[in-house]
């Protein structure tokens, strides 16, 4: 007994998966930097959550979303500065650097709201952003009122790709980068200062990260401390690998999990009898599977996750 | 011009990791002080509290045992995997799938038990198996993959968490009570853990928490496995040219990691719960790699660690009630002491020098 | 640069060191292993700081706090392990930290121009396009001195650049520098090669144990002169080989091919056979394929097709573990890396190969292990410090606190109790002073003497001509000479191992 799978129920999934995926994807974006660059950010999730709260609060207080992304984004900055700081400079095992922030961004999220909120009365929502429909794409059945309806973060986003793929091939920055994340003493015999160039690195990802949790409280409207992110974070970490550390890969493999994520919901509309919560299992087992596929042609970056020290002696 | 340089030390001496264990156990709670004293509370009545809550009252020292005794488990576990440097984030995962094996054990023996010392040390037994059984597949994903084990780990933890969650609502929910709630029904008394101190949740889980420390001692640093596990962390290729198979020895940690955590949730979920809540995904398999690392990686520093954190999360809670402050106070807190233990850690590594 | 002082934790690198330049000259800096020459140069690079003493550069002096105020003021280093990254193209490697002219923004097209144009006149031309992995290392090498010349260096400092150049190569090289010297560029050329300082530099300064002992026109020396000033004493003597009746075929290696990490043919199709109680040596340039075969003779690479066998058994593509077990001892070259663990202390280095059988370790029957044996573990480790003279403050001292020479002691204490039957090592004296290297090479002649079979790979053409037995030249994966006896002759020798002459061989 299938209910009628209607344009406007398809056209509705794609838009929340759309909605759903660009936080992971603007994440993912910062993350390929921070990685090329050499250092991996597990503290993603956390940078996210403080993202998401600032957002909130500046949107709810100032009543306005773009400052709520801006605040987002110098958020998501300050907490890679001090991710840089323990894993570059004090040189900190970057897996435990991350995890430490992870738990920060966690207490300090759950923190700000229960002292910004707590006093507020009950129903706590944001306005989210309106759409932006592209004129005569817009008008094309099912997708026309999902991907050519998106509101200005989202379009951002794919204009964010593009930024870093140029960032990453045709810039001196990006050229150091990669010299930094591939072999780090190259470029130091070449004058340039690894640190500095893995701290821009990381604050950048932090950045992107910082904005994809600011857009996730906007459109979320509300804000629940421990579950707004749910692991997305750590979604967008897996989906560099997941995209062998190239920009457009990892960004499509974020909408490919979204559009996982969302075969519950699918699932639910035509009236299936497969558990919810069972559904939602399918896109982790999916990047399982689809890792062990990819697996023998991955190469990462050559000096991801290791500290970098000049040799002496 | 003095500028500070930080260089590698040649040797780590015991006594550096010392010190700076000891400075992070100190600033712990000067941390929490801290925190409260800037949100306006006082000082004297928070430490008031985290003293009875700690060590101060039975009930508090008994909270601390309470809280440490999984977390013990789940660290120790990590010593293993983290000593061959396979990065096992995965605990949370395998503790929640060991909680889940637990009850699909208990649920047919519902009406007819058997006798608590057949029951028990099964349900444990089985607990540890699926917990190995569940960090067997990023092991193998890595030995024969080489697909780095951070992310597969943390890939199957939301798989458990959402098994889990489909578990309580579906197979394993109870449905003898009326309405809808995602709990499993309560086991009978025969599968819990038997209490050692009267009046509280002290069960025999601190003893096998402690035994199991003193077990992976051994295991690490006796037998020719914890041998091979060194060997593997500190240099996989000298291991490899000498003919061990860093294979064996990375899925060995790993599972023997996962079968820890695993045994870790089927103690929380004997000894404290009593049954599947959602709630079993804590979010402990992420504290516990913090508290493996402030441990030193090592199992005594590891019981160390545990009942400090243990002690903490008790401490924590009893500061809440007395202040009236929400819970989020403590995350925050430690989120911060987190923190400041990376940072602390550094310096038993490295020495500071006028450049 | 006057009064160079540069220590490290436990050793003094440079002692008061005083060295002069002067612009369009070839200045050789000449010394053995660990005698200071690289870390004086990479002081005058700005990748290190001294400790004490200054740096003058075109009479002004210089603040060199990195390699970017060197290169600021025209100075270039290409060191000895190529700075290079392999995924990136020749012209990316090139403008690589550079201030690009059109902003932020990286000029790809006017860089592979100006990179042809300077190859060409300098006949060091490399295709631009091309990325790094592609490269052979002579060209790779012609990378990183256009690096330093795309920066306009007029100081150029050259760190073992024969190192990995076959013979013949270096020819070619050397014509590349008399070029760049007519351009009024002054060239540091650090050596520890004598012939080369003879053939190619104005003046050589000569430094040993971080002291400086002399510079001089090289036309007032010759090499014995050198090599007197370099190591400061006599150069020992080669050590007795007694006589034995090598009949007894313990090695065989027939028609292997091995490929490398990168997929490439690096053993095409080797046979050798050594006896009992013989030293095979294996002649030739890093990098023709003796890693490889060294590694799939210990059974840490699997051929491709081919057989080994020992004392009559198959031990192709079998398990190193197993291959240990038939009584197969190996010393890699990278003692560091694959022969020991830093972190263990002398007595858990030592269990390394047998940690899992008795007697270090107690068994329930034959085979299943239980515990280690703390007594047996301790005994063997005060034993071996006795029998090898190790100089530590303990059996549990940690390998790291040892030197380069002690550190070797270890490996071979570990490697050549239990009277292995094959020992295959691989640059046995790599970074020892004279006196362990004679030790080492002592080891090696009374193991022969003992009746094993030894298979030496070593870049010390002096040393493998000394002590081995037979000789065999290896040439881009090939044996393209098997020298018996009283054919050793060095410029025979020098051209197998350019592949210009070749050995026919019986089948």
């Amino acid at each position: 007994m299938a209910a009628i799978l209607d344009a406007a129920a398809i056209s509705g999934l794609i838009a929340s998966m759309l909605e759903l995926s660009v936080p992971m994807a603007f994440a993912a974006l910062g993350e390929v930097i921070s990685e090329r660059g050499g250092v991996i950010n597990l503290g993603t999730e956390g940078v996210m959550l403080v993202g998401a709260i600032s957002a909130f609060s500046a949107s709810f207080f100032m009543h306005s979303n773009l400052f709520g992304v801006l605040l987002g984004a110098f958020a998501g900055a300050m907490i890679g500065l001090l991710m840089a700081f323990i894993s570059i400079t004090l040189k900190q095992d970057q897996i435990l650097s991350g995890l430490g922030i992870y738990f920060l961004g966690l207490g300090l999220s759950g923190f700000l709201y229960e002292v910004l909120f707590s006093k507020i009365g009950s129903t706590i929502r944001i306005e989210g952003l309106e759409k932006l429909p592209i004129p005569v794409l817009s008008q094309i059945p099912i997708i026309g009122n999902s991907l050519f309806s998106q509101d200005i973060i989202e379009y951002l986003s794919f204009v964010t790709l593009v930024v870093v793929i140029f960032i990453i091939g045709r810039t001196t920055f990006g050229l150091s980068l990669r010299a930094v994340g591939e072999n780090p003493s190259a470029a130091d015999t070449l004058g340039i200062n690894v640190a500095k160039i893995r701290y821009l690195a990381v604050i950048a990802g932090a950045t992107l990260a910082g904005i994809g949790g600011a857009y996730l409280a906007i459109s979320s409207h509300a804000f629940q401390a421990e579950n707004i992110t749910a692991g997305r974070g750590f979604i967008a970490v897996a989906m560099v690998y997941f995209g062998k550390w190239r920009p457009t890969r990892a960004f499509i493999g974020t909408f490919l999990f979204g559009a996982a994520y969302l075969l519950g919901s699918f699932f639910q509309v035509i009236g299936s009898i497969v558990p919810y919560y069972f559904l939602l299992m399918v896109p982790y087992l999916l990047t399982l599977v689809i890792l062990v596929a990819i697996a023998r042609k991955a190469r990462q970056p050559t000096a991801l996750g290791v500290p970098y020290t000049r040799e002496s002696g | 011009m003095a500028r500070l340089k930080i260089t590698p030390k040649l040797e780590i001496t015991r006594r550096a990791l010392l010190t700076v264990t000891l400075i992070a156990y100190v600033a712990s709670p000067l941390v929490v002080l801290a925190v409260l004293a800037a949100a306006g509370k006082s000082p004297i009545i928070a430490l008031d509290a985290l003293y009875r809550g700690t060590i101060g009252t039975v009930p508090g020292f008994a909270e601390s045992i309470v809280q440490a005794t999984p977390l013990m488990l789940l660290a120790i576990g990590l010593v293993i995997a983290f000593r061959a440097k396979v990065w096992n984030i995965g605990a949370e995962g395998q503790q929640v799938f060991g909680a889940i094996v637990v009850t699909w054990f208990v649920l047919p023996f519902l009406k007819d038990p058997w006798p608590s010392y057949v029951m028990i040390p099964i349900a444990l037994l089985l607990s540890f198996i699926g917990g190995g059984l569940f960090a067997a597949i990023p092991a193998i994903m890595r030995s024969k993959l080489g697909i780095n084990e951070v992310i597969t780990t943390i890939m199957m933890n939301y798989v458990a968490i959402d098994a889990l969650n489909w578990l309580v609502r579906g197979p394993f929910q109870d449905k003898s009570i009326p309405g809808s709630y995602p709990e499993s029904p309560i086991f009978p008394q025969q599968y819990s853990l038997p209490i050692i101190l009267s009046h509280s949740n002290v069960t025999i889980g601190i003893i096998i928490s402690v035994v199991s420390c003193v077990l992976v001692y051994y295991l690490l640093f006796r037998t020719p496995l914890g041998y091979s596990i060194r060997a593997v962390g500190l240099n996989p290729s000298a291991a490899k040219t000498s003919g061990i198979s860093v294979n064996r020895v990375v899925n060995s940690a790993m599972i023997l990691s996962g079968g820890l955590a695993g045994l870790g949730g089927g103690v929380y979920i004997l000894g404290i719960t009593h049954e599947l809540l959602p709630e079993q995904a804590s979010g402990i398999g992420y504290t516990a790699v913090v508290v493996s690392l402030l441990g030193n990686v090592h199992p005594l520093g590891v019981i160390f660690a545990s009942i400090f954190f243990g002690a903490l999360i008790s401490g924590m809670s009893s500061v809440e009630r007395a202040l009236q402050i929400p819970q989020t106070l403590s995350l925050l807190s430690q989120g911060i002491i987190i923190v400041l233990i990376l940072i602390i850690q550094v310096f038993a590594r490295y020495e500071l020098k006028r450049a | 640069m006057r009064g160079i002082v540069k220590r490290f934790p436990g050793v003094i690198a440079n002692d008061n060191v005083d060295f002069e330049l002067r612009a369009g000259e070839i200045h050789g800096l000449l010394g053995e292993n660990g005698a200071g020459k690289s870390t004086l140069m990479n002081v005058l690079y700005g990748f290190y700081h001294a400790d004490e003493g200054t740096i003058d550069v075109f009479g002004k002096p210089a603040l060199l706090r990195s390699p970017a105020d060197a290169i600021k003021i025209g100075i270039g280093m290409v060191h000895q392990h190529l700075k290079l990254v392999s995924d990136m193209t020749v012209v990316e490697n090139i403008i690589l930290g550079l201030k690009s002219p059109k902003g932020f923004l990286t000029d790809v097209a006017s860089a592979e121009k100006r990179i042809s144009d300077l190859g060409e006149h300098h006949g060091l031309s490399v295709d631009p396009k091309a990325q790094i992995w592609q490269l052979s290392i002579g060209e790779k090498q012609r990378v990183e001195i256009l690096k330093s010349l795309y920066r306009d260096a007029r100081i150029l400092i050259l760190d073992e650049p024969t190192s990995v150049l076959a013979p013949s190569e270096v020819k070619g090289f050397f014509a590349a520098l008399r070029n760049l010297k007519q351009t009024g560029i002054a060239i540091v050329l650090i050596t520890h090669k004598l012939d080369e300082v003879m053939d190619i530099t104005d003046r050589v300064t000569v430094l040993r144990k971080g002291r400086k002992i002399t510079t001089q026109p090289t036309s007032s020396v010759d090499q014995q002169k050198l090599a007197q000033l370099m190591i400061g004493e006599e150069i020992p003597a080669m050590v007795a080989k007694s006589q034995t009746s090598a009949d007894e075929v313990l090695l065989q290696i027939r028609h292997l091919r091995v490929f490398d990490d990168r997929g490439l043919e690096a053993v095409k199709d080797v046979s050798l056979e050594i006896r009992r109680g013989e030293i095979l040596g294996v002649a030739g340039v890093s990098g023709n394929g003796q890693r490889e075969l060294v590694q799939t003779t210990v059974g840490l690479r699997k051929p491709a097709s081919g057989s080994i066998t020992l004392h009559g058994g198959e031990i192709t593509g079998k398990s190193t573990r197993s291959i240990i077990g038939f009584g197969v001892a190996y010393v890699p070259e990278n003692r560091n890396e694959d022969g020991c663990v830093s972190d263990f202390g002398i007595d858990e280095n030592l269990i390394l190969k047998d940690f899992d059988k008795p007697p270090v370790c107690n068994t329930i029957g034959p085979q299943i292990p239980t515990f280690l044996n703390e007594k047996q573990i301790r005994s063997r480790a005060k034993q071996a410090i006795a029998d090898f003279g190790i100089k530590a403050t303990g059996p549990t001292a940690k390998a790291r606190s040892l030197s380069g020479g002690n550190l070797q002691r270890l490996v071979l204490a570990r490697e050549l109790t239990g009277q292995p039957q094959l020992i295959v090592i691989s640059q046995p004296t790599r970074g020892l002073d004279v006196a362990a290297a004679e030790y080492v090479r002592s080891l090696i002649v009374q193991q022969r003497n003992r009746g094993a079979a030894i298979l030496l790979v070593d870049e010390d053409l002096a040393e493998l001509v000394a002590v081995s037995d037979r000789l065999a030249v290896m040439y881009k994966g090939e044996i393209v000479g098997l020298l018996k006896p009283g054919q050793f002759r060095p410029e025979e020798i020098g051209l197998m191992m350019t592949g210009v002459k070749k050995m026919t061989l019986e089948a």
